[in-house]
């Protein structure tokens, strides 16, 4: 009898569990108030339905503070261990990205395979709304690392990359005529700042030239 | 039976076991007399003896006999024809041979009885085990009748070294228990410590053979079968060869053995009857399916619970949208879904026939479908448990192990996460590893020593390379090759 007391008392605590809010992209842009983080939220609320985003934003003065705010946005657990891409606009990346990523990094939920790309010309937020499809641009980021069209450099890598010497390339993204993410080109940093892009243009002169 | 006297007078005796015998009708005394004065008294059970036996072999004879008076030796040994007949001072043998069906003859002037074999009960034929089948092979399964089965074993090992030592277990019953071996082959010690616990049983009756396995057997708490059971005699005869002492319980058809093997678990008949190639594919996809059956409702569970972050994105999508509305946690939830299982299950088996294997059908799919449709649960556990359900029934003798670990496993994973399902798997295994039957550790061969252990441990060796023709249990006896 003593033995059956350890089994059931196991079952009896493993009942709370809440149901999850994965999130599969983030945009981080400048506002008034500081940053502004975007979460493309996957909502399925049947197995018959397919998986669609949903959009939440928060204002704050860091990271740590965004991304509490965004929990605290919704009833069930907001997961991060599924987000595929960072997005980040010029303006937050010609500030100093170092402490973004060492809080990425730090942060036990965000994968260190997380893709990190700024983002040319447009606001992050656009960008991220800009497909309806849940991984769309992970799937982006993915296939044109796999074809050398941008660099290969998960958020493990910069972060690396950053401590080492402060200089390090990510992958650019703009939007097209039609509204829709596009690879632009690398975005160098230096002193863990944007410093440049290079789309290829560089070399042998503009190419409508 | 002790204060039971018989004399030399013929009328008292048959008052006596008229007066023993009081009430029950199948209780026949005869009286047979030949015209030179020859007179016996022939006791039967109506329904447990051949009556054409005794009317040519007992009553005949007596009846045409040219003697007038005869001791019980000169009946048995000129009168009586019958091949098995003897004087049976020992009043409490006669009795246990006569409650056995035999035919007690007394006669005038001599005390002792002649007890007579004349068996002849009714009992069905050797046919399949339902629960042993095979797709090729023997096809013959042991009775409930004790002397056939033992017939069935030794017709398959024409092996002077063959025994069959009776032991009688039971005080009310007084039933037949047969310890077999092959002398030289089987351990001594292994027979003498099985004698030793049977006939230290203090039970009143023995009705079956798992009365007495329950008993005997190591580990008595244990899940994990630490006795062998088979109704087939070519697998108790192959355990014999391989050392093992079985143990013939008279009125039932399942014959114990030992010591036995975790590797047993695994084996199955047809892996002997069919290729090599094909019987190691099953057996390897039968342990595969006992882990899978114990651990995969205690994984999920633990990842859903604990480890989201190993699951792929978008089957973590399809989950969590069947878990949304459900009531239930997802620990509970498969917890409960597992008892259904089990309920479905246990009235399948309980239910006669094809009512049974309906009942089965539409209780899984019916009732699975309309709990999901309800949103009593979620899809994914329902496939969850059913595969566990399905994965289980590949290894019938570990079905007790799947139960509880099934459940103590998921308890742990529920709990503890996949931590918890690894701390659960290893107290299994290291329990396993200490676990021993009939002295020979349980796990032996699974860790390889010799390679000639390995023939028949994870998998079959063809039947060309098996050196020693499968004697696991005493490596140092002398073996003849197969070749």
């Amino acid at each position: 009898m003593k033995k059956l007391i350890f089994p059931t008392l196991l079952l009896l605590l493993c009942g709370c569990t809440r149901e999850v809010s994965p999130v599969s992209a983030m945009a981080l842009d400048k506002d008034d108030t500081g940053c502004r983080l975007t979460a493309e939220v996957v909502r399925q609320d049947t197995p018959e339905d397919s998986a669609s985003p949903a959009y939440l934003s928060v204002s704050g003065e860091d990271m740590p503070g965004l991304v509490e705010a965004l929990g605290n946005l919704l009833p069930d657990e907001l997961y991060l261990s599924h987000a595929q891409v960072l997005l980040i606009s010029e303006e937050v990346a010609q500030a100093t990205i170092l402490p973004l990523a060492d809080y990425l990094c730090q942060n036990q939920d965000v994968r260190l395979s997380l893709r990190v790309a700024v983002v040319r010309g447009d606001s992050a937020d656009e960008m991220l709304k800009s497909d309806e499809e849940v991984f769309a641009l992970g799937e982006l980021l993915d296939h044109a690392a796999d074809t050398g069209t941008l660099p290969d450099m998960p958020l493990y890598r910069a972060a690396e990359a950053l401590h080492a010497d402060g200089t390090a390339i990510l992958p650019a993204l703009s939007m097209d005529e039609f509204g829709q993410a596009t690879p632009a080109g690398t975005a160098v940093f230096a002193n863990e700042r944007l410093s440049c892009f290079l789309d290829g243009s560089e070399i042998g002169g503009k190419k409508d030239a | 039976m002790d204060d039971i006297t018989f004399t030399t007078d013929l009328d008292a005796n048959v008052r006596v076991m008229q007066d023993i015998f009081r009430g029950d009708n199948t209780f026949v005394t005869r009286y047979a007399e030949s015209p030179k004065g020859l007179r016996c008294a022939v006791f039967f059970f109506d329904g447990m003896v051949n009556g054409i036996a005794i009317n040519q072999s007992v009553i005949r004879p007596i009846v045409c006999s040219d003697l007038c008076r005869s001791d019980a030796d000169v009946l048995a040994q000129t009168v009586l024809q019958v091949n098995d007949s003897r004087v049976e001072p020992d009043i409490n043998k006669m009795f246990a041979s006569f409650l056995y069906g035999d035919t007690v003859v007394f006669t005038e002037g001599d005390a002792r009885p002649v007890v007579v074999n004349t068996k002849g009960f009714a009992m069905r034929s050797s046919s399949e085990p339902e629960n042993e089948r095979v797709l090729s092979g023997p096809r013959e399964g042991f009775t409930e009748c004790f002397m056939p089965n033992l017939a069935l074993i030794r017709r398959r090992m024409n092996d002077k070294r063959l025994k069959f030592t009776f032991l009688r277990v039971g005080k009310r019953t007084n039933t037949v228990v047969c310890l077999c071996y092959l002398a030289g082959v089987c351990e001594g010690s292994l027979v003498s410590r099985l004698r030793r616990r049977l006939e230290a049983l203090e039970i009143d009756s023995v009705l079956d053979s798992n009365y007495i396995y329950e008993r005997i057997r190591d580990h008595r708490y244990s899940v994990f079968p630490t006795m062998g059971t088979t109704e087939r005699p070519d697998v108790v005869a192959s355990r014999l060869l391989e050392g093992r002492c079985a143990i013939v319980v008279d009125g039932s058809p399942v014959v114990l053995t030992a010591p036995f093997l975790m590797q047993e678990c695994f084996q199955s008949n047809d892996d002997y009857y069919v290729n090599f190639l094909q019987a190691n594919l099953s057996r390897v996809l039968r342990l595969a399916g006992f882990v899978f059956t114990i651990t995969f409702p205690a994984v999920y569970i633990a990842l859903l619970m604990y480890h989201r972050e190993l699951l792929p994105a978008r089957l973590l999508f399809a989950i969590s949208a069947a878990q949304r509305g459900v009531p239930l946690p997802a620990g509970w939830e498969t917890f409960l879904f597992l008892l259904v299982l089990e309920a479905l299950k246990e009235a399948g088996a309980r239910t006669p026939g094809a009512m049974g294997q309906t009942m089965s059908i539409v209780g899984g799919l019916v009732l699975g479908q309309a709990a999901v449709s309800a949103r009593f649960a979620a899809a994914p556990t329902v496939i969850v448990v059913a595969i566990a359900g399905v994965t289980g029934l590949m290894v019938p003798k570990l079905q007790t192990a799947t139960l509880w670990l099934r459940f103590f496993l998921l308890a742990m994973g529920a709990a503890f996460g996949l931590y918890g399902v690894g701390l659960g798997s290893g107290l299994v295994l290291a329990r396993l590893c200490h676990m021993r039957s009939c002295t020979v550790p349980y796990l032996l061969n699974l860790v390889p020593r010799v390679a000639a252990e390995q023939e028949d441990a994870w998998l079959r060796a063809p039947w060309f390379f098996m050196r020693y023709n499968r004697f696991p249990l005493k490596r140092h006896d002398k073996r003849e090759d197969v070749r």
